[in-house]
């Protein structure tokens, strides 16, 4: 049997009524913060799979806003190319009007002027800036894509001024293949439209669009007949590359809804590891209050109950 | 003595003795919650008996002497509990001040901004000519710099305190050593005059067991009821003279040293006890200060040397608007010394565990060579491309850059592996938005201005495998932050279990003692009225025996 003393009695009391004040202190400041753990000696575990979520989480978030800048420029660069190609179309048929044999030379200078119009649009149309970058001067985002030289010179010509380059926006993350990640998101300017100052005998728009010019100003029937097809090849190569960008601009598009998605997974995961059970932890503080008001009570009781059974 | 005298004086021994009783146990009841008082009772003793008729009649009774109720196996492992108790009451108080150092560190503080700069080099990427985002990056470079100065600087602070911490237990033991070694004269004093300094031995006993708190020690008490103590193996309290702790802060191992400078040690050298030091809230404390939050230092000056460097070797080799390249971001921790003409050299370590040698760069032209010094052998040597071109090497990235034509110069290139105080001097030197290197191709006044990859790049290394100093295994930048923080944590939960589990422990033994040694209110009760009754009974006698006496006395004369 041991020997229970006074003072032993008194101590217990006293630390059975600090570990429920303890107990009542923990629930309390997690109520009041609302999360699980403040510091990493609170829970080791969780703070680490928390740091883990978050730097995921902000990996993702940036990820997200460059998928969101990439989708704007792609589905500019898609709208314009749509806009050149409606220009095409027109412009080829003038050349089927124009190879009409009832034409007169007049009416041919006079539609050249016409057609100079749509050229100078086409042009003006691929100058147009995002921001402050050109979109289709590759990286040479501060230059003017496309400009017309001395007409003197090289009459309904357009030169290309930027370089062979493009930019590119992070759409995705694998350290190792890096590239894999990079998505287009500026053009080279001459191989979507060419270059009619340098290239004057290609196949593109710009280069065939001068010699229909040309060809109209000369009344020239036969360039003019042979531009309706060279000018239907353009169009369709307009139409492709035009479709080329609106599925880059969907696919980014799909990346953007996997990593919107994934990042409310990622919150929830980290809501999970961090948050407080609310409904569970005011259950656990009514039941710590109860223990401490009983507690309190019995100490109250054994207290009196000693000095009294001594001193009556 | 025998008859009726002998009577009146039995009653006598007994009045005295279970009056030496009830004062003892009054004293029992009076001291019931006085810290480390040991509960005390007379030893009673017959008297010896005188011979007579009808044969030896006891002579009464005497109290010889009051001792103290003690368990010394209990006593003893009270004291050695107290060192452990010390040190992980040191340890959780300690730990837990660099705990909330990193309190919400999930979200706040050095990992978000190290996200945040790392992103904000996207957002350069996405805009590579907006001047505004440049000097977002430029500021978020800061905020992330003082971060790491914020942690060094409090875990410097920490360590200052813990420092004084150390020094105010020094003093705390040196007094109460020189109070022990008094109460050891008083001690042998009052034995050799035949007293019991119960009292005494008490009062000893609370000291041993605050100096046992404060660190490890060691005692004896030898036949003249001395105490003898031993700390770190070295005496320090012997008979009635005591010896001085000191403690004193080491440059060269940046740590406190304890010394002691024992009794009887005039005109040696104090002795360095420091690494014998292992418990106890000194124990703690050093621990604290000169091991943990140590490699925690070393740990985040280590990630701010691999943020620094690997961060610099990208930027450098990369194009800035206003076309410059081989500039820095950070302010580098490589020293790059010597001299060229229209030629600049920056060296960054992105291997550092291999950078540990100097060497020697040599620009001719567009001819570059690279010579280990310690070794004289030529390492590399390429061609510069466009003017500009980077030598990877024995750990280092090298990026050379021309100004001009005809370029020439010797570089010595040291310190790669060096990363002591890399966390306070980590600083942004860009301070031109547009020297910021986001193209990784040559930019000139409307060339390549759109050239973003060297930025994406940047952003990269918030999720590549880095080297970092002093490990050859990779990891990226945040999951190396991770480990300090998981290896706070633990530290604080273990010290707090730990503790917890010494309390539980302590207070085991404290109830164990008190069953023992404790002053029990009930028993001490029960005693007085056992004492009251002994005294009444022989007061009661000494009466009987004095109306004997009268009768005695008034008997008629025949």
């Amino acid at each position: 049997m041991i020997r229970v003393t006074g003072l032993m009695t008194g101590r217990e009391v006293v630390d059975a009524h600090d570990r429920s004040m303890e107990n009542l202190y923990g629930v309390d400041r997690q109520i009041s913060s609302g999360k699980k753990f403040e510091t990493p000696g609170d829970a080791p575990e969780r703070m680490g799979e928390s740091l883990r979520v978050n730097r995921t989480l902000a990996v993702t978030k940036q990820v997200v806003e460059n998928a969101r800048e990439g989708v704007v420029r792609l589905q500019l660069m898609e709208s314009i190319m749509d806009q050149v190609g409606g220009l095409v179309i027109h412009a080829k048929a003038m050349a089927v009007r124009m190879s009409n044999e009832t034409m007169v030379p007049e009416n041919r200078r006079v539609e050249a002027q016409e057609m100079l119009r749509v050229l100078e649009q086409i042009v003006s149309l691929a100058n147009t800036k995002s921001g402050e970058q050109y979109l289709f001067s590759g990286t040479d985002v501060t230059v003017e894509p496309f400009r017309f030289p001395d007409p003197a010179h090289h009459p309904a010509s357009v030169a290309y001024q930027g370089n062979d380059s493009r930019s590119y926006v992070q759409q995705g993350f694998t350290s190792s293949v890096r590239e894999a990640g990079l998505m287009r998101v500026s053009e080279v300017g001459s191989r979507l439209l060419g270059d009619s100052v340098s290239d004057p005998g290609g196949n593109s728009l710009l280069p065939v669009m001068r010699r229909f010019i040309n060809a109209l100003n000369n009344n020239d029937t036969t360039t003019i007949r042979n531009s309706i097809d060279a000018l239907d090849a353009a169009s369709h190569q307009v139409t492709e590359r035009a479709a080329v960008l609106g599925t880059r601009e969907r696919s980014l598009r799909r990346t953007l809804h996997r990593l919107e998605r994934y990042q409310i997974s990622l919150k929830t995961l980290k809501s999970q590891n961090e948050d407080v059970d609310i409904a569970k932890a005011v259950s656990e503080l009514s039941l710590n209050q109860n223990l401490l008001a009983v507690s309190t009570k019995a100490s109250r009781n054994i207290i009196q109950n000693t000095q009294n059974a001594l001193f009556s | 003595m025998s008859g009726i005298l002998g009577t009146l004086n039995i009653g006598t021994s007994g009045i005295e003795a279970n009056q030496a009783g009830l004062s003892t146990a009054g004293n029992n009841i009076a001291n019931v919650h006085t810290p480390g008082y040991t509960q005390e009772e007379v030893v009673f003793d017959q008297n010896v008996p005188g011979d007579g008729s009808p044969g030896m009649v006891g002579n009464g009774v005497r109290g010889e002497s009051v001792r103290r109720v003690v368990n010394q196996f209990l006593d003893n492992q009270m004291v050695r509990q107290k060192t452990r108790l010390g040190f992980y009451e040191a340890s959780r108080i300690s730990l837990g001040e660099i705990d909330s150092f990193f309190a919400h560190a999930q979200s706040e503080g050095l990992a978000k901004h190290l996200s945040s700069y790392m992103s904000t080099w996207e957002t350069v990427a996405n805009h590579p000519l907006d001047r505004a985002a440049r000097a977002s990056l430029i500021a978020s470079g800061k905020t992330m710099s003082t971060d790491f100065h914020e942690m060094a600087g409090l875990y410097s602070q920490a360590r200052d305190r813990l420092g004084q911490m150390v020094g105010e237990e020094v003093s705390r033991v040196n007094v109460d050593l020189s109070k022990i070694a008094a109460l050891n004269r008083q001690i042998i004093k009052a034995r050799a005059g035949g007293e019991s300094p119960n009292t005494l031995i008490d009062q000893r006993s609370v000291l041993a067991s605050k100096v046992s708190k404060a660190l490890n020690a060691h005692f004896f008490a030898d036949r003249k009821g001395a105490m003898t103590l031993h700390l770190g193996g070295q005496i320090s309290v012997s008979d009635v003279e005591a010896g001085t702790l000191s403690s004193r802060f080491d440059p060269v191992t940046d740590s406190v040293r304890i010394l002691i400078d024992p009794p009887g040690h005039s005109g040696g050298a104090p002795i360095d006890i420091t690494d014998r030091i292992k418990g106890g809230t000194m124990g703690g404390y050093l621990n604290v200060r000169d091991a943990k939050i140590k490699h925690l230092q070393h740990h985040l000056d280590v990630l701010a040397h691999a943020v620094i460097n690997h961060v610099n070797a990208v930027h450098a080799s990369g194009y800035g608007l206003s076309g410059r390249t081989g500039v820095d971001f950070f302010h580098p921790t490589v020293m790059v010394s010597g001299q060229g003409k229209g030629v600049t050299v920056v060296a960054n370590a992105i291997a550092p565990n291999r950078a540990g040698h100097p060497l020697s760069v040599s620009v001719s032209g567009d001819r570059v060579t690279v010579v280990d010094q310690k070794t004289g052998k030529t390492v590399a040597s390429s061609r510069l491309a466009s003017g500009a071109g980077t030598v990877t090497v024995d750990g280092y990235s090298i990026r050379v850059a021309q100004a001009g034509t005809g370029a020439t110069g010797t570089f010595r290139i040291s310190g790669g592996n060096d990363v002591a105080g890399a966390a306070l001097g980590m600083e942004v030197v860009v301070k031109d938005p547009s020297d910021l290197a986001a193209a990784r191709n040559p930019v000139s006044q409307g060339k390549n201005a759109g050239d973003n990859r060297n930025a994406h790049d940047l952003f990269g290394l918030l999720s590549d495998r880095v080297h970092f100093a002093g490990t050859d295994r990779t990891a990226t930048l945040h999951d190396f932050y991770s480990q300090t923080v998981a290896q706070v944590g633990s530290w604080s939960r273990e010290a707090r279990d730990n503790y917890k589990a010494q309390m539980v422990i302590e207070k085991g033994l404290k109830n164990q003692r008190m069953s023992v040694s404790g002053v029990s209110i009930a028993d001490e009760s029960a005693r007085i009225i056992q004492y009251e009754k002994a005294y009444q009974a022989s007061a009661s006698l000494v009466q009987m025996t004095n109306r004997l006496l009268d009768t005695l006395v008034h008997l008629p004369t025949q």
